[in-house]
This record gives C-alpha cells, sequence and structure tokens, in this order.
C-alpha cells in the first residue's frame, strides 16, 4: 500500500499531463554536468514528417547543442539523407560535425503475421532502449508510431529517475480538428505540445498554439 | 520554351494520383487552361517504374477514357508535355509554373503556397485515414487556395474560378518558435 502511494507521487512528480507546459523550469537533475553540453535527439518519422520536422528546424543552430542525434526508421534512406545534409549544411564544412544516427526497427509492416510480429515488436523496443540509453536533454519529434514507443521509454527512464529528458511534440499540419493517434498516447507525457491550428488548443487544454510553424 | 503559360501538376513524393491526372488531360479541363492562355503543361507523377507510365500515356493498359484523352492530348499540338515520375528539385519546377495543380498533401500545399503560386488542390477520397479534406478545406476558407474533389464537374468549376480568384498570400511561419521552445526546455530558460 505504501508503495503503491510511493509510485503515486513520483507518477505526479514526474508526469507532466499534470503540470502546466513550462511550470517545471528550475530544479533539473544535470545528468550532463557541464552546462555547455546539451544532447538534443531529433526522431524523424519518414515522409511527410520528417518534411515537416526539417521545416521546424530550418532556423535552429545546432552549434548550441555539443551532440545532436538524429533517430530514423529501418529501410528509411530518404531521412538520414536529409539528416546529413543539414548537419552539412549547418557547419558549412569549418569542422567534422559532431552527431549520431540510430536505427529504429519499425514495429510492424503491414501484413505481417502474429509471431513476427512480436517477435519485431521486441526488435523495435530493444533499438528504441539502446537509443534512449544516451539520456537526451531533449527530444522533438512529430510522429508516427516510432515515436510513441521512444517517447514512452524515456517516460520509464524518468519515472526511475535514470533521466530527465524533456519531451516537445509538434502535430502535424495535416490534423485540423483533432490529434493523431500518437498525438493522443503522447500528450500526457510530453512537456511541451504544439499544434498548428486553433481549432486544437479549444479543444486539448495543454497544448500551444503559434501559428502555421511549416 | 515558346510563349504561353505552364501549369505544373504535381501527385506528391508518395503514391501516384492518376485520378487527378485524368481530370486535368479531361478536354473540358484543357480547354479551360487554354482560353487562360496557357500551352506547357508540366507533370510530376509519381510513378517509379517509367514503363507503367509510358504505358499511361500511350493509352496501353488502359481504359478508353484514358486512351481517348492521351490520343486527345497528343493530337493537340497546341500543347507541349514534360513529365517525371519524382523531382529532387520541385521548388524550382513550381517557380516555373504560373498554376500549381496538386494532390491535397500537405507538404505540396506548402511547397507552393511558400512560393506564392495559384493553387488549385485535387483531394484523394480514396486515401484512408484522410485529412485531406480538412487541411484543403481550411485553407481555402483562408482564401489561399482553391480545391476540388476528384470529380469532372467540380474540377471544372474550381478552373474556371483561377483567373478572377484573388488568392492570398499565406503569412510566413515563424521560423524561430521551435529552435526557442527546444532552447527553453534545454537550458532551462524562461
Amino acid at each position: 500500500m505504501l508503495l503503491l502511494i510511493l509510485l503515486l507521487i513520483r507518477l505526479i512528480l514526474v508526469l507532466p499531463g499534470i503540470h502546466p507546459p513550462g511550470a517545471r523550469k528550475g530544479g533539473r537533475k544535470t545528468f550532463n554536468n557541464n552546462r555547455n553540453q546539451a544532447h538534443l535527439m531529433i526522431l524523424l518519422g519518414s515522409g511527410g514528417h520528417t518534411g515537416e520536422m526539417l521545416r521546424l528546424l530550418k532556423k535552429l543552430d545546432l552549434n548550441k547543442y555539443s551532440t545532436r542525434s538524429w533517430v530514423y526508421s529501418s529501410g528509411d534512406s530518404i531521412s538520414v539523407k536529409k539528416a546529413k545534409q543539414f548537419e552539412e549544411e549547418s557547419n558549412k564544412g569549418d569542422k567534422e560535425p559532431n552527431y549520431n544516427l540510430y536505427e529504429v526497427t519499425r514495429a510492424r509492416k503491414v501484413g505481417e503475421g502474429l509471431v513476427s510480429t512480436i517477435l519485431s515488436s521486441a526488435n523495435c523496443l530493444f533499438s528504441c532502449l539502446k537509443t534512449v540509453q544516451t539520456k537526451p536533454d531533449t527530444i522533438i519529434c512529430n510522429g508516427p508510431g516510432t515515436c510513441v514507443i521512444i517517447c514512452g521509454v524515456v517516460f520509464i527512464y524518468k519515472f526511475l529517475g535514470f533521466a530527465d529528458t524533456r519531451i516537445i511534440y509538434v502535430e502535424s499540419l495535416a490534423r485540423v480538428n483533432s490529434l493523431s493517434l500518437s498525438g493522443n498516447l503522447l500528450l500526457p507525457l510530453c512537456d511541451r505540445f504544439i499544434v498548428q491550428w486553433p481549432q486544437l488548443i479549444k479543444k486539448y487544454p495543454r497544448t500551444e498554439y503559434y501559428g502555421i510553424l511549416v | 520554351m515558346s510563349s504561353g503559360k505552364t501549369v505544373f501538376v504535381t501527385v506528391g513524393a508518395t503514391v501516384p494520383f492518376d485520378e487527378m491526372i485524368q481530370l486535368v488531360l479531361a478536354t473540358r479541363s484543357r480547354q479551360l487552361l487554354h482560353d487562360q492562355g496557357f500551352r506547357h503543361l508540366v507533370i510530376q507523377h509519381g510513378h517509379r517504374d517509367e514503363k507503367k507510365w509510358s504505358n499511361i500515356i500511350q493509352g496501353v493498359e488502359l481504359d478508353d477514357t484514358w486512351t481517348d484523352l492521351v490520343k486527345e492530348f497528343e493530337l493537340d499540338d497546341t500543347w507541349t508535355l514534360d513529365s517525371m515520375a519524382y523531382s529532387e528539385d520541385i521548388t524550382s519546377l513550381i517557380n516555373q509554373a504560373d498554376l500549381v495543380i496538386s494532390h491535397a498533401g500537405t507538404g505540396s500545399i506548402l511547397d507552393a503556397l511558400r512560393l506564392q503560386k495559384p493553387l488549385v488542390v485535387v483531394v484523394n477520397s480514396q486515401l484512408m485515414d484522410n485529412h485531406q479534406l480538412e487541411v484543403a478545406h481550411e485553407f481555402s476558407q483562408g482564401g489561399y487556395l482553391l480545391y476540388s474533389l476528384v470529380d469532372q464537374v467540380s474540377f471544372e468549376c474550381v478552373l474556371a474560378q483561377v483567373p478572377k480568384f484573388r488568392f492570398q498570400t499565406l503569412p510566413e511561419a515563424s521560423p524561430s518558435i521551435i529552435p526557442s521552445i527546444i532552447d527553453q526546455e534545454t537550458f532551462l530558460l524562461s
């Protein structure tokens, strides 16, 4: 019983959904002792998701973040190419850019059977664990499914006190009147949740709206 | 290229959308575009297999409508046609166009609107989990584009509106919003 109460208290402390966005400002545990070191993880969801993500980050000064990790789904060579391009353009060939690429196995391919679905799900979870193990300071994502698993793993790490990663989610411009499934699942776990149509802030109080961002 | 305006037709980077191309090639549509001074047609069709596209354009393996359309088009020497499966540089293709006809994917819509081109989108109602209609409707409410369903009459109606429609300019996205949110969370700035 006591354990249950303690777990509940921990959950209340950790769950961003209970706090208004941006409320947990001070008091961050410094997992990276040097404040000059910041680790940003960018999840590229393939196709239109990758496209929107790169538009969102267009003006991001990568040099502020000593480590950048780009995460892509297996087989998505276009996202890899675009991540490399982004890094090279922002570095202008000054020095060897300091970034990592992580491949995450897709959770389920279309038309897969039960046994192989279980196997590939386990595989997916394992590759997500490996990625999250790097304990980024901040993760930015915009769907689809794989980012839910990564953010879920991040949340478990936070719950157990292993990491203090901030999660930022930007809902796709394609979502006008309701959140996507990934968005719905991640809303309580995200520190910041940004939408691109005003209808959505009325419906989902924790979300933030600043106009079209892509 | 000789004189005359250019219309660029794009199906986006994911799947072919032959129904839309068929709408554009239709005699009535071509006539409407011709009346508005268009003479060049550039089509990004999404058929990775070039053979498939050349079959389509030659009317092989196709129903009668297609065959007729394509034959008519080829006989109609007032038009020039250029086509490609995909393009690494959609931006310059859009830049060269006077009108863009696109599927209703957000990426393609933004590409055209950011370059301030008159835009007609065709909503592919056959896609699963379809939010294209919502997006197209929302943008058209702001006067940024015109949209049509896969329907010849509705498409012709929209094409006829193009010359007198006052396309609004989409406000620039503020590029610093997301970077500053990332900074706030990473460095705990207020």
